[in-house]
């Protein structure tokens, strides 16, 4: 007998009773199998993942053990085994040490200001009327959605020596012109700053959001008790929003790590490499050096790497969702 | 939660903190705009906080004179943008709908798979991606360059609207079905209507993940007439512009309106928008 067609009500169709209880397989399609449907609906974001990140991530893992280079394209690289990585590790124009440095010094900066800020805000948005919350959190959040290259211009002008905000701003108070990009930890702390500036804006989202869903009753048991706004804070709302901050906290480090924008259109990891990170690192020897082994190398670390906080935060999101079944 | 109990010292340090994030934030914005509003002779050390006088001869100088970068890539990054923004919509509302109305026998190691691809770096398909559209024959077209914005962003679309649509009552479904509503009537009357704000958040973050993207169409786009706007301004401040720090700035203020203007119009919308809760991207 063939399938009843959605559109024919009658009274022998008791199939039709027991779908609606099952719920689900009503909305399939009726001329298909029922468990066509869905995968039909998947398949262009499954091919578009498959192809074009899936796919690609693999690649950078193979190549990352081959001698590929730009200038070979099209003939089949030799496989090298991990040679590259001891080349990368073992470079010595920039030492590999330095990049590293840089690139932990960034991050972590970028982790500890973007948190800072973001858990300061969020706290003080939040705890402001309703009405005003909306425009001052769209307002803060402008930095979140500029493009890392018109970030990267924006702090230009500001540490500029000659036309630049800082200085307009430090040399009237009597502080000698600063050259801010041309020395390495001036440079390194002004990228982190300009970084911060532009990544805050997620951890003020993440938090501010979580923050709303801290149940009032505990504030006012806080508060019953006798503890004060500070104590309150520490030891009620903060621990209360600790997985948004575990987010929030994956999501600085891993954007920090992957930085290239900003720090290619504002030193491109000079003067003389004392700015440069692994993101730069992979472009230089990949595009520059035309070297795509080594380059994969320096992708396969950044995405390891991202790969550990990556399932760290699924594992954790998961067990708190078990939480709540 | 409503309130934090605060004291007028409580009041006070909010007061402190709000004005300082506030300023930390929309000055280097303002700071732009004013060097890019303010005639070219007004740029020189020592520097005028204010402008003194404004025009729009910068920003006319980049757009429509030999000088400057000419309207086409800002053309060609609006396309990218657009087309990023409603592809990537109509692919995330398909799977996250499959995914959450499904009982999938994989569907929730999917949504487990999706929410990790967004913490994955961009930066690493950068190299196979592009040696992999050099065999496709993708390398250099815009057809391209968009499916790269749209693949990197899809997991992110996806998650969010699997949250969108979790909301919606499937009860409304059954009942447009019982009513003799086919698939495409039931996706047009019931679905989309009531999906609305979650597809214009996911278009909103794709638009302006195409218009911002600047590594991916360096490195997979080399004609100069189908360049984003991103990376011509890059070429063009390294090339060209030298010290000339009016036309800089009245480039980087070009870039920001079509972007703010997205956020100012969907903000709200993207704000409360419960999907930030569970996923945001890297």
């Amino acid at each position: 007998m063939p399938p009843p067609r959605w559109t024919s009500w009658s009274s022998e169709n008791r199939g039709l009773t027991a779908d609606l209880t099952a719920g689900r397989r009503l909305v399939s399609r009726p001329r298909l199998p029922g468990w066509a449907a869905p995968w039909l609906l998947l398949t262009p974001a499954l091919i578009l993942l498959c192809v074009l990140v899936l796919l690609p991530y693999a690649g950078a893992l193979l190549f990352s053990v081959t001698d590929g280079r730009l200038i070979t394209i099209g003939t089949l690289p030799r496989l090298v085994g991990l040679s590259n990585f001891e080349k990368v590790i073992g470079s010595t124009g920039p030492e590999f040490g330095l990049v590293v440095a840089a690139s932990a010094v960034f991050t972590l900066g970028t982790l500890v200001g973007s948190l800072g800020l973001g858990t300061l805000l969020g706290l003080a948005v939040t705890s402001l009327r309703p009405k005003l919350r909306g425009p001052l959190l769209a307002l803060l959040l402008v930095p979140w959605i500029i493009a890392g290259v018109v970030v990267g211009y924006t702090w230009k002008l500001v540490y500029d020596p000659q036309i630049g905000l800082a200085n307009a701003m430090l040399v009237p108070l009597g502080v000698g012109r600063v050259a801010w990009l041309l020395e390495r930890w001036p440079a390194i702390a002004a990228l982190v700053v300009a970084n911060v500036w532009a990544a805050y804006g997620v951890v003020l989202l993440v938090v501010s959001s979580a923050l709303t869903n801290v149940p009032q009753s505990l504030i006012l048991a806080g508060q019953v008790d006798g503890a004060g706004t500070l104590t309150i804070i520490r030891r009620i709302v903060l621990p209360n929003i600790r997985r948004a901050f575990l987010l929030a906290a994956l999501v600085a480090v891993v954007s920090g790590l992957n930085v290239f924008d900003l720090i290619f259109v504002m030193t491109g990891g000079g003067p003389t490499y004392q700015t440069e990170t692994l993101a730069l690192t992979m472009y230089r020897l990949t595009f520059r050096r035309g070297d795509i082994g080594e380059g994969a190398a320096v992708t396969v670390m950044l995405f390891c790497f991202s790969l550990a906080l990556a399932i760290v935060y699924v594992w954790s999101w998961q067990r708190e969702a078990r939480k709540w079944r | 939660m409503e309130v934090i109990p605060l004291g007028p010292l409580g009041r006070a340090a909010r007061f402190v903190a709000l004005a300082g994030g506030l300023a930390f934030t929309l000055v280097p914005v303002l700071w732009v705009a004013s060097l890019a509003l303010r005639p070219a002779g007004a740029v020189t050390f020592p520097v005028s906080l204010l402008p003194p006088s404004l025009t729009l001869e910068n920003l006319r100088t980049i757009l429509f004179t030999d000088l400057g970068i000419g309207p086409r890539p800002y053309l060609n990054a609006a396309f990218y943008g657009i087309s990023c923004g409603v592809i990537t919509a109509i692919i995330s509302l398909m799977g996250g709908y499959a995914l959450v109305r499904y009982d999938l026998a994989f569907g929730r190691a999917l949504l487990l798979v999706f929410l990790a691809l967004n913490f994955l770096p961009a930066a690493a398909r950068l190299i196979p991606l592009f040696l992999l559209y050099v065999q496709l024959g993708l390398y250099d077209t815009q057809v391209g360059v968009i499916l790269a914005y749209v693949a990197g962003i899809t997991p992110l679309g996806i998650w969010l609207m699997a949250g969108t649509i979790s909301q919606i009552p499937i009860r409304l479904e059954q009942a447009a079905r019982i009513d003799g509503a086919g698939s495409a009537t039931m996706a047009r009357r019931i679905l989309l209507p009531l999906a609305m704000p979650g597809v214009l958040v996911v278009a909103t973050l794709a638009f302006v993940d195409g218009w911002n993207s600047f590594s991916l169409p360096l490195i997979l786009m080399q004609r100069a007439d189908a360049q984003s706007y991103t990376v011509v301004l890059q070429k063009y401040v390294q090339a060209d512009v030298g010290i000339n720090w009016n036309l800089l700035a009245a480039g980087s203020l070009l870039a920001l309106i079509p972007v703010l203007t997205a956020f100012a119009l969907l903000q709200r919308r993207l704000i409360t928008s419960g999907g930030f809760s569970g996923a945001v991207r890297g």
